[in-house]
């Protein structure tokens, strides 16, 4: 896969979006599920959130779902892509964390 | 009931605070044209208001994508003027916060601080070729006209604006600089 060399960690918000995304919403409903998701602690604010998906778009890590309910609001949804970032993310935070409490465990022996 | 209010901010997070303040007592802007400010008085609501500058002109498709955005997000578009936008969000509706991650506070924080920067410097140089202009025809016993007392005078008011400009801009480059560093530990 091309850029993964240079990917780095996601961002908080950019995680949660895209596991907000494995379904599709629009901008209102993927601020509610963060903020669900994560019990309040994630607020993701309007010009926040207009430009990671702005950006997550041009990265072709989500698409807009072109449905004919409501098309007032746009939805988007997570791509084959998108899917897979979020895989190695959570490979990576998979890491990070066994590697935290082993390590604090010893520690405190 | 509609009450007109005549007031001038340089500072945006001044007038947003003052903004707030007034929904608070039942004054909720509704319009804003030329340092004038209209306020529908209402006690029954109260609302969050906060103020914007957009990369691009509000009547921009860019900006007015934007702003449809923020609509459907419970945020009403008030009034806008050149880049700024003003917006509000009655308080039932949750904590408004535009942006709430330090990437996209600096990029706005940025925004900002070049308006100021730019006004600075073309002040600054303005305030300075007009300053020269007139004490070097002072210095030459008004050889090249009878304009020099105008000239150091306008070049004095530029510079006085100068400086009223990067004073506006200071705050905003120490809080660009705090974000740039703790993004360096924490996102």
């Amino acid at each position: 896969m091309p850029e993964s060399n240079d990917r780095g960690a996601l961002t908080e918000a950019v995680y949660y979006i895209l596991l907000s995304l494995l379904s599709p919403l629009h901008g209102y409903g993927i601020m509610q599920n963060v903020k669900s998701l994560s019990h309040e602690r994630v607020n993701l604010g309007a010009g926040t959130l207009y430009g990671a998906i702005n950006t997550l778009v041009e990265k072709n890590w989500i698409e807009q779902v072109f449905s004919e309910s409501d098309s007032r609001k746009k939805e988007y949804i997570i791509t084959k892509l998108g899917r897979s970032v979020l895989g190695e993310e959570i490979s990576r935070l998979e890491e990070l964390l066994q590697n935290g409490k082993a390590l604090l465990e010893r520690g405190v022996k | 009931m509609r009450h007109k209010v005549w007031k001038l901010f340089w500072d945006y997070e001044k007038e947003e605070k003052w903004l707030n303040e007034m929904s608070a007592k039942g004054l909720h802007m509704i319009h804003y044209t030329w340092a004038q400010y209209i306020f529908e008085e209402d006690s029954q609501n109260r609302y969050q208001y906060r103020i914007e500058l957009l990369k691009d002109r509000v009547v921009n498709p860019e900006s007015v994508i934007y702003i449809k955005f923020l609509g459907e997000n419970d945020i009403e578009h008030i009034a806008s003027y050149m880049r700024w936008i003003y917006l509000r969000k009655d308080v039932k509706n949750g904590d408004f916060d535009l942006y709430t991650d330090k990437a996209s506070k600096i990029a706005h924080y940025s925004r900002v601080f070049n308006v100021w920067n730019t006004l600075m410097i073309v002040e600054g140089i303005a305030g300075g070729i007009n300053l020269g202009i007139g004490i070097i025809n002072l210095i030459l016993n008004e050889r090249l006209g009878n304009f020099s007392y105008g000239n150091i005078s306008i070049g004095i008011s530029c510079l006085v604006m100068s400086v009223l400009f990067w004073r506006l801009g200071r705050p905003l480059k120490q809080k660009i600089g705090k974000l740039k560093r703790d993004q360096i530990i924490t996102e």
